[in-house]
């Protein structure tokens, strides 16, 4: 009897000591003036269809492997702290989807977000948002709604934005299942 | 909204206005009420179980738990250290990437669609080549902008 | 603090049951959801501002429902509340029980935070600020959200009709 507690106990330890590093670097993000918090979007629209957050040491990593094909890639990812992406379905409610996107904007705003681009038409709703301490930028966030889906992106860490769309190009790949993308 | 939907409205108001918060039922009750003295016995038994680490000597039998944590302990200090990702975690971060670039490339395409429907494509240009400086527009989306 | 505690028991138990009762629909996984969220208040009693009390009671206990909800078994039956052996028709001539039945069983089916949304503001009567508290929404959101609801409510039941 005595043994299975302990048992029951050490497992227990273990799986929250295994948590504990991924945990600690979403976490860790949230010291960024660059992060954005997205919890309020799953209390809306459930659980999201993608989810990414990479942190700190992967972008490191995935830079420097990178480093003799893409030097600007490597460059880039040095001074990166984060990269996170919520996507949710909005299920045809996309007015929902919309009007989250402006409480958050407001929030930004009030909370020293810069707005770069508005978009307001019919079928879609798109703002960016960046974070500039110092003239540097420290984090973009990107929020667009459409039709079928919300994506929200947030990159944290000092971001030349000329670097990230010449690298964003070398990694671009084919979500929609089109074909139409490039090939590395 | 035609008659027919104002009245629906009118009887839903009426309707939401009578739902009445219902009575918890004897059940219920009867274990909440229960919960103060069934929780303070709990901490009780707590206590007294470690109670015996302020004992004089105790039992050898009594400190196998203890030294049974010792290897958990080392465990977890392992655990504690910053794991070395690896190459799968690394190839994962990479596709990851891929797709948070290409959703902010298909947000960065459908902004300039827009600006180009509202402003016409010669102003256009002239908008967006210093939006540029500061908005992640790729080659590709500028590309197939234009053609 | 015993009495403190059962002073609370009497006077919020009745309302987290019916949130429990309109998120869980099965009756004993309701009562089981509000001992957990009575047991949370024991232990936190201390850290908890008394004159909030109640919203961090209905948030404890809706996130135990939703905590439930999630670890369900998509094919498990459950016990229908006051489920009306009615055959749906025509909105006009039913009896107000009936519409009063049609109506639960519709704000059952509305999706988080719909339904969380209709069961505090419309049947528990909170403040549009005890709601937002609950809810962690800010007031517009929950002025716009709970007129989404009424609008979601009014074409389910609209759907009734010839």
């Amino acid at each position: 009897m005595k043994h299975s507690i302990i048992k029951k106990m050490a497992a227990a330890c273990l799986t929250a000591l295994i948590a504990l590093p991924v945990m600690a670097q979403e976490d860790a993000l949230k010291e960024f003036p660059g992060y954005v918090d997205f919890g309020a979007l799953s209390t809306v629209f459930g659980e999201p269809t993608v989810q990414i957050s990479v942190g700190e040491s992967l972008l490191g990593l995935v830079g420097s492997l990178s480093a003799s094909e893409d030097p600007e890639a490597a460059e880039l990812f040095k001074r990166l702290n984060g990269v996170r992406v919520n996507v949710f379905e909005t299920d045809g409610m996309a007015d929902g989807a919309i009007d989250l996107v402006k409480d958050v904007s407001s929030s930004l705003s009030s909370r020293g977000w810069e707005s770069v681009v508005t978009v307001n038409s019919d079928d879609e709703q798109v703002r960016i948002f960046m974070m500039i301490i110092d003239g540097q930028v420290e984090g973009i966030t990107v929020m667009a709604v459409e039709e079928t889906e919300a994506v929200f992106v947030n990159v944290i860490g000092s971001i030349n934005p000329e670097e990230l769309g010449k690298v964003m190009e070398n990694f671009d790949i084919d979500i929609n299942g089109n074909g139409d993308h490039e090939a590395e | 909204m035609n008659q027919d939907d104002k009245t629906l409205d009118t009887q839903i108001d009426r309707m939401l206005e009578q739902l009445t918060i219902e009575k918890a039922p004897a059940s219920l009750s009867a274990r909440l009420h229960r919960i103060p003295d069934e929780e303070s016995r709990k901490e009780r038994k707590k206590e007294s179980r470690w109670s015996w680490l302020k004992l004089g000597p105790v039992p050898r039998w009594a400190l196998a738990p203890a030294f049974a944590a010792v290897p958990l302990l080392v465990i977890a200090v392992f655990l504690l250290q910053p794991k070395e990702p690896s190459a799968a975690d690394i190839e994962q971060a990479r596709q990851d990437l891929s797709v948070a670039f290409t959703y902010l490339d298909k947000v960065g395409l459908r902004t300039g669609n827009e600006i180009h429907h509202v402003l016409g494509a010669e102003l256009r240009r002239s908008v967006k080549g210093p939006l540029s400086e500061h908005i992640p527009f790729t080659e590709q989306s500028l590309k197939e902008e234009t053609t | 603090m015993s009495r403190v505690f059962r002073k609370w028991v009497d006077e919020y138990q009745d309302q987290a049951w019916t949130l429990a009762r309109y998120l869980l629909r099965d009756p004993s996984e309701a009562e089981d959801a509000c001992q957990e969220a009575f047991v949370k208040l024991w232990h936190n009693q201390d850290s908890i501002d008394p004159d909030k009390i109640r919203p961090w009671l209905m948030k404890v206990t809706r996130n135990g429902c939703l905590d439930r909800l999630r670890r369900r078994h998509p094919t498990e039956e459950l016990q229908e509340w006051h489920q009306p052996d009615v055959v749906p028709g025509p909105m006009q001539g039913m009896h107000q029980q009936e519409l009063g039945s049609r109506l639960k069983a519709t704000i059952n089916g509305l999706k988080e935070p719909y339904r969380s949304l209709v069961v505090l503001r419309d049947v528990h009567q909170h403040s549009y600020e005890e709601v937002g508290a609950v809810l962690e929404l800010n007031l517009s959101q929950v002025k716009t959200y709970l007129h989404r609801a009424r609008k979601q409510l009014r074409e389910q039941l609209a759907e009734v009709r010839p």
